[in-house]
């Protein structure tokens, strides 16, 4: 027979970054920005072909685009061959060559018959809701699939919260919710369905959020001496040093490479995420996605707003999530407006690094859902993902209850992939299981309650309930690519509800230095090889 | 006929999200798709789809490069030769019985039978789902993806440009 042969693989990827015509102006410098991105980030062979009369053809070299020669023919085989030799780089490296017609941004290059782009990266002001048809004309068959249509939403940050309106407008509707959510994608009971996403859903899950000051921008790029890359210069300058940053989210978003964490429930455990999270960033990996529920979305909400600075605030909010929780049990509107207020009212669809908060659907008349935040503030996201009944009190909207995330998953993994983008997952269980089965521990006295008190009963509970949620979390954790789970714990649960002893929770998390080192090196070889 | 055959389609309580996942699972563990993404993997199941095939009254030409079956028997022929009896005492040298797992086209065992033209088959009065990653689909796949596939394990399969 023959074997199974592959007639040609190019090693060559062909991106075309595309926009609207008013958007003509940032075309340019934005693929400089994310082609050095992308190369600074990979180490890999980048080019940017723009067409003009005559087209230009740049070569990444170390630290700058460069341009050798003459554009070659417009044909991929050709773009690949010119990229083959980079010095430094073996032969068969991975090549991207960026195109962009600057003047006239959404006219796409035009490939000899049957050549397709591989991707084509849209920068857009609204999300689409299909891959529009003059971009699925000239990409491959699979438009839809395999990250290969990126909307970048030009986003801009949400205006400033203002206190006293959201007070007024909390006590005026009752602490009434606002937010909007994508239903988890269940099971299809129609024989025969593989649960296939539609096109909306994967184009939400590719899409990149960039936050672009314009005006600065275009003036940094008429500016530009062009002695180092248009990267470094924008990086070295502190008025738009941020847009080096958002081009670097956006180049792991267009390949593939973006790197997600899914934390699991456990109210003030969540303050185990900051020992992980400073891991990463000891390790050099960034997190472009935090996907949570409950205590998880929680701190996930103030990393994917602030960065690790947000964990300050975090922190220092502890002792004030204690006093809270009194009151929650009738609305949990305070965590919301706190939060709020604390991350200065920041919208989850604005957001860069992506904010996934999951919550569960409880609507009257229906069977319950599994759902993500996709809009609404911050705050509502934490607060719709964390409303465990009885203890919390409900979050309603459309007479849509809407609970704890747990219920609809434990952790997040296959979430944080399909609907936060994430290529790279580690998954975290930031609640301990017991360490013994008695967690009144092995003495005299605890042996007797246990043995010969009805009290030994609820132990028993108490027990089975920690290992229960050890156990289904890391059942929810076998498609990640990494796991930390943190050791037992002698007394399991309890410390859930200790928000004002964070300090302490954050310090005997750190001591796990060997699991989190063991963890996050996973994660990263997995990211790397990406 | 194996004793459960007359279960009901499907063959069995997974739901097709499970077989999807399993397929996924599965996928990961070859070294073709060792260091491909989950959220590739998941795309490629997607993208091709996972198939159904009836009984031995359906036979379904097939050139799959992988192929996974995550549940139950599939069985594999000729398209050239007649159509076989199923029935196990009376099964001839050119089926091969795919049990649960991966098959890979260059397989010794599958090589062996020297398919033409292979074409899959359930047993009788079940339906087996299955995955398979056709050569034409491999050669229509973007850049991206070919390129998170190690091809280390069909060394005559990758020519590359230029």
């Amino acid at each position: 027979m023959n074997g199974p042969r592959v007639t040609r693989l190019r090693r060559c990827e062909a991106i075309w970054i595309a926009a609207d015509a008013f958007d003509a102006d940032i075309i340019e410098p934005l693929t400089h920005l994310v082609a050095a991105a992308v190369a600074r980030d990979t180490g890999r062979s980048v080019a940017i072909y723009t067409v003009g009369n005559p087209p230009t053809f740049l070569v990444w070299q170390g630290d700058n685009f460069v341009q050798k020669g003459a554009a070659p023919p417009l044909r991929l085989s050709n773009l690949c061959t010119a990229l083959a030799n980079v010095p430094g780089l073996p032969a068969n490296t991975h090549r991207y060559v960026f195109f962009v017609n600057p003047a006239s941004p959404r006219t796409p290059p035009t490939l000899p018959l049957k050549e397709t782009f591989d991707r084509v990266v849209f920068v857009t002001r609204a999300l689409p809701t299909k891959v529009p048809p003059d971009f699925a004309q000239v990409l491959h068959e699979f438009s839809a699939h395999f990250s290969s249509f990126v909307a970048s939403v030009l986003v801009q940050k949400s205006r400033a919260f203002s206190a006293l309106s959201a007070a007024l407008a909390g006590i005026l509707s009752g602490g009434a919710a606002s937010f909007g959510v994508r239903k988890v994608r269940d099971e299809d009971p129609t024989p025969g369905a593989v649960p296939d996403f539609s096109s909306e859903e994967l184009i939400a899950r590719d899409a990149c959020n960039l936050r672009i000051d314009r005006t600065a921008l275009k003036q940094k790029w008429k500016t530009w001496d062009q002695t180092s890359s248009f990267f470094d210069a924008v990086d070295g300058d502190a008025t738009v040093s941020s847009h080096a940053r958002t081009a670097e989210v956006w180049g792991r978003a267009i390949t593939n490479r973006r790197v997600g964490i899914a934390v699991s429930g456990g109210g003030a455990c969540g303050y185990r995420s900051i020992p992980l999270v400073a891991e990463c960033t000891n390790q050099g990996v960034p997190i472009d996605a935090f996907a949570g529920l409950s205590g998880g979305a929680l701190a996930a909400a103030y990393y994917c707003c602030l960065g690790e600075s947000g964990f300050d605030i975090y922190e220092q909010l502890g002792p004030f999530f204690s006093l809270t929780l009194p009151s929650v049990m009738y609305t949990t509107w305070p965590v919301a407006f706190v939060t709020n207020l604390m991350l200065d009212g920041e919208r989850i669809e604005t957001l860069e690094r992506r904010f996934v908060p999951v919550t569960t659907g409880l609507p009257p008349d229906d069977k319950p859902f599994a759902a993500v935040v996709v809009s609404g503030t911050v705050g509502d996201g934490v607060r719709a993902s964390g409303s465990l009944p009885p203890g919390f009190g409900p979050t309603a909207q459309d007479g849509v209850r809407y609970t704890d995330g747990g219920n609809a998953a434990l952790l997040p993994v296959e979430i944080l992939r399909d609907y936060g983008g994430a290529d790279a997952v580690l998954a975290c269980d930031i609640s301990p299981g017991p360490k013994h089965g008695n967690p009144l521990g092995a003495s005299w006295l605890a042996k007797l309650v246990h043995d010969y008190t009805l009290c030994g009963r609820l132990l028993d509970l108490w027990a089975d309930l920690a290992f229960f949620s050890q156990r289904a979390n890391s059942s929810f954790a076998k498609n990640a690519d990494a796991f930390a789970v943190f050791p037992p714990e002698d007394i399991p649960l309890v410390e859930s509800i200790m928000f004002f002893d964070a300090h302490r929770i954050i310090a005997k998390a750190a001591a796990a230095k060997p699991m989190l080192h063991n963890a996050v090196a996973t994660l990263k070889a997995a990211w790397e090889r990406l | 006929m194996t004793p459960h055959a007359t279960s009901s389609a499907g063959g069995s309580i997974l739901t097709d999200r499970e077989i999807a996942e399993r397929i996924m699972r599965m996928l990961k563990r070859t070294p073709l798709f060792a260091d491909m993404s989950w959220r590739l993997l998941a795309d490629l199941v997607r993208a091709v789809g996972v198939r159904r095939v009836g009984d031995a009254g359906a036979p379904t030409r097939l050139d799959f490069t992988v192929l996974a079956v995550p549940e139950h028997t599939l069985f594999l022929s000729d398209e050239r030769d007649d159509q076989p009896s199923l029935e196990p005492s009376s099964r001839v040298a050119s089926v091969l019985e795919l049990t649960p797992g991966m098959h890979l086209r260059h397989h010794p065992h599958i090589r062996a039978l020297r398919l033409e033209k292979p074409k899959i088959e359930a047993p009788r009065g079940r339906a087996v789902r299955y995955y398979a990653l056709e050569r034409d689909i491999i050669d229509r796949l973007p850049a991206h993806v070919t390129r998170a596939m190690n091809f280390a394990g069909f060394p005559d399969v990758v020519e590359e440009f230029p």
